[in-house]
């Protein structure tokens, strides 16, 4: 059965549906929840929240909806509300304007030398360096790249749970590539 | 193509999101541009690391049945089905039904086999010509009860080819048993009592 043969069983009163959407979606919503959060654990506690959303939303999914588009807007706005629950504020990095349609400042990369994937990988000051890294980048330019590079979305669904253009999409998954690299590259040995 | 935008194109081309024409243009800049060339490693090795980095979430044991428990106690979720509840309500109905037609089944097969208990005559009856089954359920046989009865049966279950002489008189004379009013009419000589419709054709 498809995702939304099973969303719509669910709403039916199939508790199997249900649990059949978990099994098949529950580790995709952890590790974006744990990439946007940049901890595992409160990964974990966003995945629970994003779930008991998506059940209580069910009556709202409109059937023409792709569900992974719909589980993955539920998950960032989950994800995003104990983020910003979670921290202080002042500590959100906005997207500097002007940067959004891509004509923004080129980054000065330092080169891919010091960083082969096996080296990240392996160091695990580097891969914690990563997720760093990550929580450093503005919302709008991680939850893009966490959905594209990460999740494997398209650049149009990622513009549709984004709300933006797939040429925003594309921007930002770029300066999000960019930032990353350069700040990786500082750490490299 | 200036550097920026073949910069975006291969970061398109990471996530499998370009063109084939801008492809060529990505690559025919790259060829050219050493900068880019870091730059574009640069980006795939950020790519390898941090899908690497998020590959096979860990999830504590007890993950689901915490959610699960939350979504009942929210009533989020229809309720679980258990073994004896989840069987249907139409089949609960079926156990006394069918309960009912066995019992019932049981009390016919129960008289059947009742009545088809076999009886010196019955057990005869199986291996016997029907002209000596005739004879021994005719009138005559039942009429006489004891003797006859159980002399006819006997000669039944003896076969029809082992008849006494008495017992083959009372076969051919079948008629006039069967009708005892029969040899009040009856003619003197046994000719015509074998051809008794002959006198009415005369």
């Amino acid at each position: 059965m498809t995702d939304e043969e099973l969303m719509a069983a669910f709403r039916g009163g199939d508790r199997d549906a249900f649990e059949a959407l978990f099994d098949r979606h529950h580790l995709k919503v952890i590790r974006f929840a744990a990439r946007m959060t940049g901890d595992p654990g409160r990964g974990e506690e966003a995945a629970q929240e994003i779930f008991l959303r998506i059940a209580r939303a069910a009556a709202t999914w409109e059937p023409t909806a792709r569900f992974t588009t719909w589980m993955y807007t539920i998950a960032r706005r989950t994800t995003l509300n104990l983020i910003r629950d979670g921290r202080e504020a002042g500590t959100a990095v906005p997207i500097p304007p002007g940067e959004e349609d891509g004509d923004g400042f080129p980054l000065h990369l330092s080169g891919p030398p010091a960083l082969e994937p096996d080296r990240i990988v392996s160091n695990n000051q580097l891969r914690e360096r990563l997720e760093v890294a990550l929580g450093e980048l503005a919302e709008g330019y991680r939850s893009a790249f966490v959905l594209a590079a990460g999740e494997g979305l398209s650049y149009l669904e990622v513009a549709e749970i984004l709300e933006i253009t797939p040429q925003a999409v594309k921007s930002r998954v770029f300066r999000a590539r960019e930032m990353l690299a350069s700040l990786l590259s500082e750490v490299a040995p | 193509m200036n550097c920026n935008e073949s910069l975006q194109i291969a970061s398109a081309r990471i996530d499998g999101q370009v063109t084939l024409g801008e492809v060529r243009a990505l690559d025919a800049h790259l060829a050219s541009c050493e900068a880019c060339r870091g730059a574009d490693r640069a980006m795939r090795t950020v790519n390898a690391g941090f899908i690497a980095a998020g590959a096979g979430p860990s999830v504590r044991s007890g993950f689901k049945s915490a959610l699960f428990d939350r979504l009942d106690a929210e009533a989020l979720l229809p309720p679980r089905k258990g073994r004896l509840l989840s069987f249907p309500v139409w089949r609960w109905a079926a156990v006394p039904l069918a309960a009912a037609a066995g019992l019932a089944l049981f009390m016919l097969v129960g008289r059947e086999a009742g009545e088809m208990r076999p009886t010196g005559q019955q057990v005869a009856r199986q291996d016997v010509p029907v002209e000596t089954i005739i004879s021994v359920t005719s009138p005559l046989t039942h009429g006489a009860a004891g003797e006859n009865g159980v002399r006819g049966a006997a000669a039944v279950a003896r076969g029809a080819s082992v008849l006494s002489p008495e017992e083959a008189e009372i076969v051919a004379n079948l008629d006039l048993l069967e009708h005892p009013a029969a040899p009040e009419d009856a003619p003197a000589d046994l000719d015509e009592m074998l051809t008794p419709s002959a006198k009415g054709q005369g």
